[in-house]
């Protein structure tokens, strides 16, 4: 066999490989070399997800350098936050548009020392960008109260409760807090639809052993 | 035997590189409606109304300077802009709830010959239907809400610009 035939049959067995890469699907949490900042990576029927692990100091620093308290800051810093990368991964023309709502994802806490999750209930929700905002209206102490700076800027930087992403490259980054404690390991189902040609068709998936950033 | 295996290498470059040429496409809006109209100020308080470009193709873009993807595009905007500027397109950059100095800092990184506009309050970008950073827009010379771009591309790209123009034939 000449050289050439070697390689030939190395790509011929690459191939399915590559293919696979692009439709895939869950992979093994990768931990970054520089910061030890573990990902979880979903990629599955057009969808790409990422989740990456922020560190509550990076978390306070952003949102006290955008108008919020100390202790507003360390509230959504401890809140078990994740910096979230959504991407259709579909080509246009031939892809499906995605929509996800994160009011229908659920998350299940695996150990929660500090928080334990009510024990009838196994399954929660997550934090919301509204479930913030509806905090912060109730408070009356005027000094307590957010800044509309801060309330700009947390709008923007928190992933959006809903969205719908077209083929071609739509994506977006954007803060989840899913209200866990720090170290809490969890378990998160994702649901998205996706819709072609007013053919719409529901997706979900567990990622496993997601673990909140610990406060170092 | 050498065809095969051509054909081969070709299907595999297609496999891995889809999803870059995926990444340089705009969404139509299937029910263009009227953009929403606005009036904001330049760093030095210069005012800059919408509905003053009609005739016109206009790209409005929605950025901050803490979101990543927003840095990333900016500089792929200003040779976009080179290539527009003398070409009848408006380019409209709306950062979204920051302070002057911020974004002056900013643009010591990331020079940029289009105009930057200051939407301090917000109140713009509820009134656009937008959902995250960035988000870009491209409106009709006849004021209407025509293609969008969720997330940031490289706005250089001939295919992407090719788009824009013809909407100057329309």
């Amino acid at each position: 066999m000449t050289v050439i035939n070697k390689i030939f049959f190395i790509l011929l067995f690459l191939l399915p490989v590559i293919t696979t890469a692009q439709t895939g699907s869950i992979t093994e949490p990768r931990t970054d070399a520089a910061t030890g900042l573990k990902t979880w990576s979903l990629i599955q029927s057009g969808l790409s997800l990422q989740l990456v692990q922020r560190l509550p100091d990076q978390t306070r620093g952003f949102y006290q350098g955008r108008g919020f308290t100390k202790q507003q800051a360390d509230d959504i810093a401890t809140a078990c936050v994740f910096q979230t990368i959504v991407k259709n991964t579909s080509e246009k023309g031939a892809g499906e548009a995605i929509s996800i709502s994160l009011k229908t994802w659920r998350l299940k806490a695996i150990n929660s020392p500090q928080d334990p999750l009510d024990k009838e209930t196994p399954k929660q929700s997550i934090k919301l960008k509204e479930d913030w905002a509806k905090e912060w209206s109730t408070i009356k102490d005027k000094t307590k109260q957010v800044k509309q700076s801060a309330r700009i800027a947390f709008k923007w930087s928190t992933f959006p409760s809903e969205q719908t992403f077209a083929p071609g490259g739509d994506y977006n980054w954007g803060m989840i807090s899913f209200g866990l404690a720090p170290g809490t390991q969890f378990d998160l189902q994702i649901v998205w639809q996706t819709t072609q040609q007013s053919h719409q068709q529901s997706h979900q998936q567990w990622l496993k052993n997601i673990q909140c950033p610990e406060d170092r | 035997m050498s065809k095969l295996i051509l054909n081969t290498l070709l299907l595999i470059t297609l496999a891995c590189s889809s999803s870059i040429y995926a990444d340089q496409s705009l969404s139509a809006f299937s029910d263009p409606e009227m953009a929403p109209d606005f009036t904001l100020q330049d760093m030095d308080g210069v005012k800059y109304q919408l509905s003053d470009y009609r005739g016109q193709p206009v790209i409005v873009n929605f950025w901050a300077t803490w979101c990543p993807p927003c840095r990333e595009e900016m500089p792929s905007m200003e040779r976009a802009w080179n290539k527009l500027k003398d070409q009848g397109v408006a380019m409209l950059a709306i950062n979204v709830g920051e302070d002057e100095d911020t974004v002056f800092t900013f643009l010591g990184d990331y020079p940029a010959n289009f105009t930057i506009l200051l939407d301090q309050s917000g109140a713009i970008s509820e009134a656009w239907p937008l959902k995250g950073l960035p988000t870009t827009f491209i409106v009709s010379p006849d004021g209407r809400l025509v293609y969008q771009a969720v997330g940031g591309r490289e706005w250089d790209d001939e295919q992407l610009l090719e788009q824009i123009l013809a909407l100057k034939k329309q």
